[in-house]
């Protein structure tokens, strides 16, 4: 199925008698579903919101509300957007919690949200979360990896090959043997052209 | 500390060093001497000289190799003889170890089942609190990617059901308990200097909190013991730079790999021991199953690009033993645990495998050709490059002396058509008790250790098996060689018709494919020396043998119940078969509840990316702590979207795309909602 006949599916729904504010509900009560969240209040209140958002975007964007299409993907973003909001912050309050390892709650994680998240408790304040609900969450928060502490390794220059594999090397064979002759005015030219070429290894 | 003061080698080592080099120019002089009076005949040629001169370096590295192994059985043997002093004390809480496991498009369940088992190993001895396991992901291919990502999470929920606490496997401690190792992920967006480059990516980011790290390949596994040894000692020892502990070959049950266990396990301890005694604190690291200073690391181990183009120029491939090379020319020890077991790894179960791991490391090797004749190397550290440059050049010298030595008999003239002389059979009856007597020090330092489920009888029938199945495999391994070198140094890789990654079988077809044209080329020689010189076809047999009998011997290798069959008859059966170590019973427990539990999981792990919301808010965190993201060009993502949208379908886009994709959260969540509304649409 394309995106074209989703779009005619949804807009079918809308001709069908619901308006696109309960297509939108519609869609995103069942992300929301999808995601975990099951107890039938949460499930109405945060659809509502993710649509009260959804429009709000739409507006952001587009500055009307008209296309229901458009409704319906900015609804979806938003309630997107939420969960990841609810693993990010959890993540982040209940990683702080542990005081083992003081860590960047951005390098946290929770595994298995879905379980989380279809518990009814969890959207209480964390104050009051029921302790069974704290484990839970302390259980399924894990680091990532820890934040990055840069600290760049040494570079090492490639090392040269040894004294008779340079022709440098040679040449100031020849600019000694030269200067053993009294042959100076050779020997300072000869160094002159291996000082140049100090940088060939 | 910026350089280490240059550590004075023990009395010990020098004496060794002594006695290998005595040894050594010893028999290869009277090994030159030999071949010039026995095999040169009065008014020689040119290509007799050639021949010579190359039998003389030959023998020479062999020489070295044989005295080595009888310094190794000396030393084993006066060891035997002393109470075991070694150590071992608790380790030290304050010290975190980090435990890297570099991977490369493996399979995730058998890396994160190695990871799993050795925590659960850990918890046992009480030493979790000392280690953190840092996997370092390196994969271009999308579905492994993600497939880490599934399998790392469910670890983790595993590790971390009920409180923070874990029943280890283990029958005698049930109670549960708060766990201390923590199993990192991390996956580098692009992998850049390859497994190197990933550790060294580790050093720069992610090593402040660790003093020490223990470097593992994917299919690695350390016992809890080992790793806490490790640990102590290089806190014993502030010269330490690296600990390489040597790793046994285990795991794998088809014919070829249990001739490389059976190998490693009982000829390795003669050639590794003296290999140690020779070497002492200038010893060689060996990529994997070692623990490293990371200060010193960090220092003077960044790898330097060579001079040139690829083959021999550009990045190293071969870092260990260059790594190795820097921290000893800098005064750090680099040792050789050769007292310390639990160190174990797999072994490639076909020949096409070791063909094609030995393909690897081939470039990599030749490449320190430069570094061999570079200033500020130790002697030690340069034998070291040479011993990897000659496990691949050896055999096209061989063959090129061969060659030599046929047409320099040829120019010569037929008057020695009926037989051998008596000085190059000498010579050859000199080569292979250089060759075997190695095995045989092995087999009497195995002696005692053979107990009733592999008795004595067994022990040398293995030893016979392998020696005469490493007969045949000596002249194929040397024309893969040859190839492979040639291969290098022109630049261009050898093709394989298929790959055996797994222990599934190789038919004859695959062997015909494989191994086809070293039959004909086997059966072609054995008719040009029957035709020619029929008194040398006795001599060349062997060779010849192997040759022709190639496709054959690559399915008998491969195969598993051959394999089996064997292992039921306790031949080839090694310490490890006889009484498994527990982090590898661990690791089998493990890998067996991974596979059950994987078998529901779902078959396009990147359509479930896309639909499973938990997935994917995993993926993008992931993505975010591992500063992996990188974000798509304006043009990628219209042209990806667009794709996309025709179908919904995640084939409508290649691996190629959705390695860009996966990298990009904001585009990925653009996908997911596309799939999303199908979905709850339909």
């Amino acid at each position: 199925m394309t995106t074209e006949q989703q779009n005619q599916d949804s807009d079918h729904l809308a001709t069908e008698g619901m308006s696109a504010d309960d297509v939108a509900l519609m869609f995103v009560s069942g992300y929301l579903r999808r995601c975990g969240i099951q107890h039938p209040d949460i499930l109405r209140d945060l659809s509502h919101l993710s649509v009260a958002r959804g429009k709000q975007l739409q507006k952001l964007t587009n500055g009307n509300e008209k296309c229901d299409q458009e409704l319906l993907e900015r609804s979806l973003e938003a309630a997107i957007d939420q969960v990841r909001g609810f693993h990010d912050q959890w993540s982040e309050e209940f990683w702080a919690g542990d005081g083992e390892q003081c860590q960047d709650g951005k390098q946290c994680c929770i595994v298995s949200l879905s379980r989380v998240l279809g518990d009814p408790a969890i959207m209480r304040p964390r104050d009051q979360l029921p302790t069974r609900m704290m484990v839970q969450l302390h259980s399924r928060t894990n680091v990532v990896i820890p934040a990055a502490t840069p600290k760049p390794m040494r570079p090492n220059r490639t090392p040269r090959l040894i004294g008779p594999l340079r022709h440098r090397w040679w040449l100031q064979l020849a600019c000694s043997a030269l200067a053993v002759f009294g042959l100076g005015r050779f020997m300072s030219a000869g160094e002159a052209v291996g000082s140049s070429q100090s940088c060939i290894h | 500390m910026t350089t280490q003061d240059k550590f004075e080698l023990p009395m010990q080592v020098k004496r060794v060093r002594r006695v290998v080099t005595g040894g050594t120019a010893l028999i290869s002089a009277g090994g030159s001497a030999c071949f010039y009076y026995g095999a040169i005949p009065s008014d020689p040629n040119g290509l007799h000289w050639l021949a010579w001169a190359l039998f003389s370096l030959l023998t020479t590295w062999i020489a070295f190799s044989f005295v080595v192994a009888c310094v190794g059985f000396d030393v084993l043997q006066q060891r035997r003889d002393l109470p075991n002093e070694c150590e071992r004390t608790a380790g030290h809480d304050s010290v975190r170890c980090a435990v890297l496991v570099p991977i490369y498009n493996e399979s995730p369940t058998d890396v994160f089942a190695r990871v799993e088992a050795m925590v659960h190993e850990l918890i046992e001895q009480d030493a979790d609190g000392q280690f953190d396991f840092y996997v370092l992901s390196d994969s271009t291919d999308p579905a492994k990617w993600l497939e880490e990502e599934w399998v790392w999470a469910k670890l983790l929920e595993r590790l971390g059901s009920h409180p923070r606490s874990v029943q280890p496997l283990c029958a005698e401690r049930r109670t549960k308990r708060h766990i201390r190792t923590s199993v990192f992920y991390r996956h580098r967006a692009a992998n850049e200097g390859r497994k190197a480059g990933n550790i060294a990516d580790f050093c720069t980011y992610w090593a402040n909190d660790h003093q020490f790290m223990i470097v593992l390949d994917a299919d690695s596994l350390l016992s809890a013991e080992t790793m806490i040894e490790m640990v102590r000692r290089m806190n014993a020892d502030g010269q330490l730079g690296i600990l390489q502990v040597p790793p046994k070959p285990i795991g794998r049950h088809s014919f070829f790999a249990r001739l490389q266990q059976f190998a490693a396990d009982v000829y390795s301890p003669v050639f590794v021991q003296g290999f140690d005694a020779w070497a002492g604190d200038e010893g060689n690291y060996w990529g994997h199953n070692a623990i490293i200073r990371i200060d010193a690391f960090r220092k003077h181990a960044d790898l330097p690009v060579l001079p040139g183009v690829a083959p021999l120029g550009g990045a190293i491939l071969s870092h260990d033993f260059v790594e190795a090379a820097m921290l000893v020319r800098r005064g750090w020890k680099v040792r050789l645990a050769t007292d310390l077991g639990g160190s174990y790894e797999e072994c490639p179960t076909t020949l096409v495998d070791y063909a094609i791991r030995d393909q690897r490391w081939c470039q990599g090797n030749l490449q320190h050709t430069r570094l061999l004749f570079s200033e500020g190397f130790r002697g030690a550290t340069r034998v070291h490059f040479l011993g990897g440059l000659m496990s691949y050049l050896g055999s096209p010298l061989w063959i090129l002396f061969l060659v030599l030595s046929f047409a320099a008999w040829t120019l010569q003239g037929p008057q020695s058509t009926s037989t051998l002389g008596f000085g190059p059979v000498m010579l050859f009856v000199g080569i292979m008790v250089m060759l075997l007597f190695p095995k045989f020090l092995a087999l009497r330092d195995s002696w005692p250790k053979a107990t009733e489920s592999q008795s004595r009888g067994v022990l040398v029938f293995s030893a016979f098996l392998e020696s005469m199945v490493g007969v045949l495999l000596a002249p194929i391994m040397a024309v893969l060689h040859t190839r492979f070198v040639l291969a290098t140094l022109s630049g261009r890789n050898v093709a394989w018709t298929a790959q055996q990654r797994d222990e599934s079988r190789v038919t004859l077809w695959d062997g015909v494919t494989q191994f086809g044209w070293y039959c004909f080329a086997g059966a072609s020689l054995a008719f040009l020396a029957f035709s020619f010189i029929p008194a040398m076809l006795l001599w060349m047999s062997p060779l010849l043998a192997g040759l022709i009998l190639s496709p054959l011997l690559a399915v008998v290798l491969g195969s598993r119940s051959c394999g089996r069959f064997l292992a039921r008859r306790g031949v080839l059966l090694t310490a490890e078969e006889r009484k498994p170590p527990r982090v590898h019973e661990l690791f089998e427990a493990v890998a067996e509840g991974f596979r059950d539990r994987t078998a529901s999981a779902p078959q396009s792990i990147i359509d479930h990316l896309l639909s499973d919301p938990e997935f994917f808010i995993l993926h993008c965190r992931v993505l975010e702590a591992s500063r992996a993201g990188v974000a798509v060009g304006t043009d990628e993502r219209r042209r990806v979207l667009t794709a996309f949208r025709k179908t919904l379908a995640t084939e409508a886009l290649n691996d190629q795309d959705w390695r860009v994709i996966l990298g990009d959260a904001v585009l990925l969540r653009e996908l997911h909602l596309q799939r999303q509304q199908l979905a709850l649409t339909a």
